[in-house]
């Protein structure tokens, strides 16, 4: 009886001894907090955030595995609204710099690089990313390091990359009595200058004059970086990379607005375009099918199609085809534009390492081919494209053959005001306030403003 | 009694000190700091760097501005006659007439009734103007249209200043409604009653008895809302975004876009502040032709209505 007593006064006390010892090595153990910002505005790429909350849980499991004392948690937001309010945010964080304000990681455009690594807010990654470069980053498309590139220093990882085309109504081509054949080449035909825009808005007056659509050409209403496809199928430039100037190409631009302004004159596209809201636009191309093409849609828009307004992928195999941007004349090319986007490191951060790290693991094979499907974004690494969950999207493979065209944005801090005022060109020569000349005029004023001498004028 | 007048300059000091202090620090250093920032050319850095008065000369060679400035003085000069003065009037008439042969609590509830734009976030507000004007059939005014057979109408490119002018006047009606309606109700009922002995009807009863009685109300409105109009820019900025090119772009968005507008926000501070800085001037002078035209000093020196 005596020694069943002491039995169980020892348990109590290894109990408590244990409880205790628990409790203080619980409290000797380090919890960091890193805290990221990352953007939509398209709501299917929440894996942006939630992909950097899982390689903080797959961190804390090698941590606990290996019984380290620190474990790290992610404070991850995912931002839907627009691209506005999401800069505006950060830049009145980093403008502070109050390292409990501004968050570890950022997720952004590339366009953002030049403003924001000039302005001494991003920490830069050569030397953070060099440990893992072997395991990782050698197996990403090179030529996306190119976007996340300024001044000779890596300012970014990039997080995905997707594809620019035309989307064509295919139930209004088989009405035009276009065979599956036909419909099914046109993508080439586009490719080899075979189809041009010319040939783009004679089709465009057929479903009109057919009686098929209401709107036979939309385009996006807001500003944004597509525009520049245009400048390029007419044959011009926007940026000299060599001196990292932005170039205005006069004869170009001139054609490009000519193009949208006479799709207004024709009543092929709305007069008000650059003020409908965005959903009127999806709904015309991707459900109601009032409209025949889409000329600056995104790859994106498949995965937002299917989220946000409920159509299945089937009818939207069924009703739409898409191609690159054709070319407008000889000089010009079939082109699309990337926007990629990248994981941005803050200086004012505490844990550069750490997020580094996180960053690495975020980018892995199986993450971001969850984020790839679920936004339908294009892969940023060699080996995701033999990744069986990669492989079994058709849509992303499809899409992916339009990757050899793709261009990019001018690496420039102006880039993104001279997007801005090509948006602004295009709603002005198509409500006919200005002709295409003195919209150019009014571009060139504009950039005279905001790039200064960083303007070739041709 | 020096030491009582002396005592009596302390305790007004000590009274007007909160709101000299409120002034002081909400006003006065927010304009001295925003004065100075238009002498610079300040971007997303936000450095202070100094360009003297290069911002007002580019003001002069802006092409847009002229046309900004006219679109402002369409809007807010149509949103007040339209609405907030004429329609606030008439929904006070109306609403006083209701409460005089319905009772107090009918009328009540379509004062409410009006108010409630006003009590309706904007954001929200700017949405359900979306949805009406979409240009699609799926909008309310084209699905209407649609019934009809007719062709969907693309409301904001065809009819730009009328929508900024509706959208704003419908909630700046309410302002005028309450202040005219307590107006028009403490007018002493025997003017009316005489009024009728002597034959008026109510049309003529408003013309020579409502009307003067409640015109430092419909002055003050008119100032007071012009001023107000001057600066606001929230339901343009989410209805129309100022376009189509420009169309709906009034002085205050305008200001506001070059500090924050565009795919990649301009962040031209400098150039927005001295924008800004103008627009208060021209409010000023605006305050100061309506403190004249309309004698306000008079106003400000004795009750203008009779309280029963």
């Amino acid at each position: 009886m005596r020694t069943m007593k002491r039995l169980t006064w020892l348990a109590v006390l290894a109990a408590a001894a244990l409880l205790l010892g628990l409790s203080v090595g619980a409290a000797a153990q380090e919890v960091i907090t890193i805290r990221a910002w990352t953007v939509g505005p398209d709501t299917p790429a929440f894996y942006r955030a939630e992909n950097l909350v899982t390689a903080g849980e797959r961190l804390n499991q090698i941590l606990e595995a290996v019984g380290a004392d620190v474990r790290v948690e992610v404070d991850a937001d995912f931002w839907t609204d627009d691209w506005d309010s999401f800069r505006r945010r950060v830049i009145l964080a980093s403008e502070e710099g109050n390292p409990d304000v501004v968050p570890d990681i950022l997720v952004s455009s590339h366009l953002d690089i030049p403003v924001w690594a000039s302005s001494g807010w991003l920490a830069p990654l050569d030397d953070l990313i060099a440990p893992y470069w072997e395991s990782t980053y050698e197996d990403f498309f090179p030529h996306l390091w190119e976007s996340v590139t300024f001044d000779g220093k890596v300012w970014g990882v990039p997080q995905d990359i997707e594809v620019r085309m035309v989307f064509y109504r295919k139930d209004h081509l088989r009405a035009l009595g276009w065979t599956e054949e036909e419909i099914a080449d046109l993508p080439r035909k586009v490719e080899e200058k075979e189809f041009l825009l010319a040939d783009l808005v004679e089709l465009a007056k057929q479903m009109r004059d057919a009686g098929l659509v209401e709107y036979p050409i939309v385009h996006r209403p807001t500003s944004g970086p597509d525009f520049f496809q245009f400048v390029v199928a007419y044959g011009g430039e926007y940026y000299d990379p060599a001196t990292n100037k932005l170039v205005i190409d006069r004869a170009a631009l001139e054609d490009t607005l000519a193009f949208f302004a006479n799709n207004v004159k024709e009543g092929l596209t709305p007069d008000g375009m650059t003020t409908w809201p965005w959903p009127p636009v999806h709904r015309a191309i991707a459900i109601e099918g009032t409209a025949g093409m889409q000329i600056t849609g995104g790859m994106w828009f498949w995965a937002e199609w299917q989220r946000d307004f409920g159509i299945t992928e089937e009818e939207l195999w069924e009703n739409l085809t898409w191609t690159l941007i054709p070319a407008g004349n000889e000089k010009g090319r079939p082109n699309q534009l990337g926007h990629p986007l990248a994981y941005m490191i803050t200086a004012p951060s505490r844990h550069k390492e750490l997020s580094a790290l996180l960053i690495t693991l975020a980018s892995s094979v199986d993450l971001n081919t969850r984020h790839a499907l679920e936004a339908a974004k294009l892969a940023i690494r060699r080996s995701q494209t033999a990744f069986p969950r990669f492989l079994e999207s058709e849509y992303l493979a499809e899409a992916a053959k339009l990757v050899p065209h793709q261009i990019f944005s001018a690496g420039h801090p102006a880039s993104g005001r001279y997007a801005t005022a090509l948006h602004e060109a295009v709603g002005a020569v198509e409500t006919g306030a200005l002709t295409p000349a003195q919209a150019v005029d009014l571009i060139i004023q504009r950039m005279r403003q905001a790039a200064g001498d960083d303007l070739i004028i041709k | 009694m020096k030491n009582v007048k002396r005592r009596g300059y302390g305790m007004i000091f000590l009274l007007l000190l909160p709101a000299f202090l409120i002034i002081l620090a909400f006003y006065v250093v927010p304009a001295i700091l925003t004065g100075t920032m238009s002498l610079t050319n300040m971007d997303h850095r936000l450095s202070w760097n100094f360009v003297g008065l290069q911002n007002y000369k580019q003001m002069l060679q802006d092409a847009i501005l002229s046309r900004v400035f006219w679109n402002t003085i369409v809007y807010v000069f149509g949103t007040l006659l339209c609405f907030n003065v004429t329609f606030g009037l008439l929904l006070a008439l109306a609403t006083s007439y209701v409460a005089e042969r319905q009772g107090e609590r009918t009328s009540m509830f379509f004062r409410a009734l009006w108010l409630l734009p006003r009590f309706t976030p904007p954001i929200v507000y700017g949405v359900i103007w979306l949805w009406i004007l979409d240009p699609t059939r799926n909008g309310l005014l084209n699905g209407i249209l649609s019934l009809f057979g007719k062709k969907p109408v693309s409301w904001i490119s065809q009819y730009p200043v009328q929508v900024i002018v509706l959208t704003n006047g419908i909630i700046g009606a309410s302002f005028g409604m309450i202040l005219f309606y307590s107006a028009i109700t403490s007018i002493s009922r025997e003017y009316n009653w005489a009024a009728a002995v002597d034959g008026a009807g109510w049309l003529q009863r408003i013309r020579y008895v409502t009307l003067p009685l409640i015109r430092w109300p419909l002055m003050f409105v008119t100032a007071y809302q012009t001023l107000s109009l001057l600066t606001s820019y929230e339901y343009i900025l989410i209805i129309t975004g100022g376009g189509p090119f420009y169309r709906t772009t009034v002085w205050s968005l305008y200001a506001y876009n070059e500090a924050f507008g565009g795919y990649y926000a301009s962040y031209r501070f400098g150039y927005a502040t001295a924008l800004t800085l103008v627009l208060v001037l021209i409010s000023m002078v605006a305050s100061i032709i309506y403190w004249r035209v309309f004698r306000f000093r008079e106003m400000m020196s004795e009750p203008k209505i009779e309280v029963v």
